[in-house]
């Protein structure tokens, strides 16, 4: 049965995210859960995602790419590499060079262990190392959004995964170029560094000139609306541009993201939130199209070791890899011990290298009918599926240890979490409407409350004076000795509860141009808590400060 | 917005709400003059203003010294805040004012609940009328309700 390509785009969406909260109740990161659909429904599982259907989605996954290389680049502000850049690069360096040595070292190993085939196994423990060096940013960066993630491990997370895309392009290149001497293929250095510099070089350029274009534009833009169109506009021009002129789409997105933050920080970080939200489901589809994508036939056993220690090796390599260069770059400790840990996924880079490794290679026979291309199609294919599992998860576990899950977060995340009972005066002192207005004013000077309850003799809150009220008792004062608190009050305008979403309550206090207002229990009427902006905020401010840890 | 005290005055007060009466004790002043302001056609509800006016006294007598009294009350059956004033032929023994004396100058204010600052200011006015000592003479010495009336609106 052939499924129309947006019913499929609706199965994968809306599967994704159940998966994605089935995985969110297990505390599981919300990427695994959306692979974990895209297994299911793709060619390892139901088929609903099957061959005919990888081919037509691929435009949609590029999308994807931009996106998240767009948003990946809008994360790197100039003034964090100014603090930090000798540091990250270091720490980019040693990951990926140390996944790169242990990788390629020990599969070369194996694969000599197993075939015989010295050069083979020289050519492919190259292109297996590079291509580990590789980082996915996309999962990596998702789950930092999805924990709100804030603080010096994650601007070092963010940092490493975008720049070490560069990293594994040139080791891929220049280990197939070996690789390809070792096997007694016909290589073309010339030919293979002028396509790598024209691939990284145009991709740079492109995405600075976009980014520098898009903020030039987004001056006269008006309104939120145009500006986010505009931004989709140019990342499809981006991605389009990319797949035609052979660059890579991701690192042309990162310089557009980076060029625009940094040439106008103030106007681009809003429609950077604007664009996160609406890539939403476009992530979701391009995650469940990873898992979909996935082939796992059947393999020969030795198959299973080579992906058992590539996924092992990478992850020491990695790990050490960090570490080393971390201290070789005197990183903070933080950055030493857990930033390594973050590094593990692995997707669309190593995916995309391996199947051009597999053209590369194709020719190599390393067993009987078994060509190397195969070899590194299959194993990269399986190991991305394993390193696709494990690679969020620890970058959870990081971001947890290091205490910065929950510090991004925003003053309106904090309104939208609260209702009115969580920020108003829960202890309101009242006043009797017997009380003679000199004892009304004398509760004001004492007490830090902006307006008072005014209860009878029940203690149902009839009233409310406010301080503002109160100004124009204050030159009457020959009426204080005989006035009464019941003779001044004004009537309760019971314009929110305390159940009221807070965001809603401060809306409707803007329109009815309300300062404070008495909140009373619904059957006794008796004054439950004072609702004040002032208080309010401050309580927003004091949350949101905590929250960010600071 | 809030208004002068002759604005205020000239807008709740009419000669014909001042009322030189012989009444024998406060309960049946206030309710002469509840009474009176009923049939002004600015108040919907006789019966509340009655009780608004009587409650308010239980929590504390409006008989706010020198022999003047200030019944008032807030109602949302009132259409405009209204004034009617009454001059008691006798002193009231049993008016409980704060310092004790007889009550013979009577206010009753009757007011909407949104009208708070006019209110006050109409009270406060009120007060500082007649607790000058000249005033509070020249209103006892009158004949007339006419002329309680212009010597009220002279003396602001």
């Amino acid at each position: 049965m052939e499924f129309g390509i947006l019913l499929i785009l609706g199965i994968g969406v809306f599967g994704g995210i159940l998966g994605a909260w089935f995985f969110q109740k297990l505390h599981i990161p919300q990427v695994i859960g959306y692979i974990a659909i895209g297994l299911i429904i793709g060619q390892s599982g139901l088929g609903i995602i099957g061959e005919v259907e990888i081919p037509n989605l691929r435009p949609f996954s590029y999308l994807a790419l931009a996106f998240i290389g767009f948003l990946v680049g809008g994360e790197l502000e100039a003034k964090i590499f100014k603090q930090y850049g000798k540091q990250f690069t270091g720490i980019m360096l040693g990951e990926g060079l140390g996944a790169f040595l242990v990788v390629g070292l020990g599969s070369g190993i194996i694969l000599w262990f197993i075939t015989g085939n010295l050069p083979a196994s020289l050519a492919g423990g190259l292109v297996f190392g590079a291509i580990s060096s590789a980082t996915d940013p996309a999962s990596t960066v998702d789950v930092l959004w999805e924990y709100r993630s804030k603080g010096l491990l994650t601007t070092g997370l963010v940092s490493v995964v975008a720049l070490d895309d560069a990293l594994a392009l040139t080791l891929y290149a220049l280990g197939t170029t070996v690789a390809g001497l070792l096997v007694g293929g016909e290589v073309n250095f010339g030919e293979l560094f002028r396509s790598l510099g024209i691939e990284l070089v145009g991709s740079a350029l492109l995405g600075v000139a976009a980014g520098w274009g898009v903020s030039n534009l987004l001056k006269h833009s008006r309104s939120s609306d145009r500006s986010l169109t505009l931004l989709v506009g140019c990342l499809l021009l981006i991605a389009g541009i990319s797949i035609t002129f052979h660059l890579d789409v991701i690192l042309c997105a990162m310089a557009a993201g980076a060029t625009l933050i940094n040439h106008a920080p103030h106007r681009s970080k809003p429609l950077l939130e604007t664009l996160r939200a609406f890539a939403s489901p476009i992530y979701v589809m391009f995650f469940v199209m990873v898992g979909a994508r996935l082939q796992l036939g059947a393999q020969p056993i030795w198959l299973w070791g080579l992906v058992a220690f590539y996924v092992i090796g990478r992850t020491i390599g990695k790990y050490a890899g960090t570490w080393v260069g971390a201290k070789i770059s005197k990183s903070p400790p933080l950055l030493q011990k857990y930033l390594g840990m973050g590094l593990f996924a692995q997707g669309g880079v190593a995916v995309g290298l391996s199947m051009m490794a597999g053209q590369h290679l194709s020719g190599v026979e390393v067993m009987n009918g078994l060509d190397l291309g195969a070899v590194v199609v299959s194993a990269v294919t399986a190991t991305t599926l394993i390193v696709q599992l494990i690679g969020p998860a620890s970058v959870k576990w990081a971001i947890t240890k290091t205490g910065e899950i929950g510090r991004n977060i925003t003053e309106e995340d904090i309104i939208a979490e609260l209702t009115v009972k969580d920020v108003m005066n829960a202890e309101p002192i009242s006043l009797q409407e017997g009380e003679l207005l000199s004892q009304v004013f004398d509760k004001f000077s004492s007490h830090d409350q902006l307006c008072f309850p005014v209860v009878n003799t029940t203690g149902a809150c009839v009233g409310v004076i406010s301080i503002d009220s109160l100004k124009s008792l204050f030159v009457e004062q020959e009426i204080w000795a005989w006035m009464l608190a019941g003779d001044v009050m004004v009537p309760i305008k019971q314009i929110v509860t305390t159940d009221t979403p807070l965001a809603e309550a401060l809306e409707t206090m803007h329109q009815m141009e309300a300062e404070e207002t008495i909140l009373r229990d619904p059957e006794t009427l008796n004054p439950v808590g004072i609702f004040d902006l002032r208080n309010a905020k401050r309580s927003i401010t004091k949350m949101l400060l905590k929250r960010q840890g600071v | 917005m809030v208004e002068t005290g002759t604005h205020l005055l000239d807008a709740a007060l009419s000669p014909q709400r001042v009322f030189l009466t012989r009444e024998t004790s406060k309960e049946k002043l206030l309710q002469f003059l509840v009474d009176q302001l009923g049939q002004c056609g600015e108040v919907d509800d006789v019966q509340a203003l009655h009780s608004a006016i009587f409650t308010r006294e239980s929590l504390m007598s409006t008989g706010i010294g020198l022999g003047i009294g200030v019944p008032h009350a807030r109602i949302s059956s009132v259409r405009r805040m209204i004034l009617a004033v009454a001059v008691n032929a006798q002193p009231l023994e049993d008016y409980e004012a704060i310092d004790n004396l007889p009550v013979q100058i009577v206010f009753m204010v009757a007011g909407r609940p949104d009208q708070q600052s006019n209110y006050v200011r109409l009270l406060a006015v009120l007060s500082h009328v007649v607790k000058q000592e000249n005033n509070r003479k020249a209103i006892l010495s009158s004949t007339t309700p006419e002329e309680i009336y212009q010597t009220i609106r002279q003396a602001l």
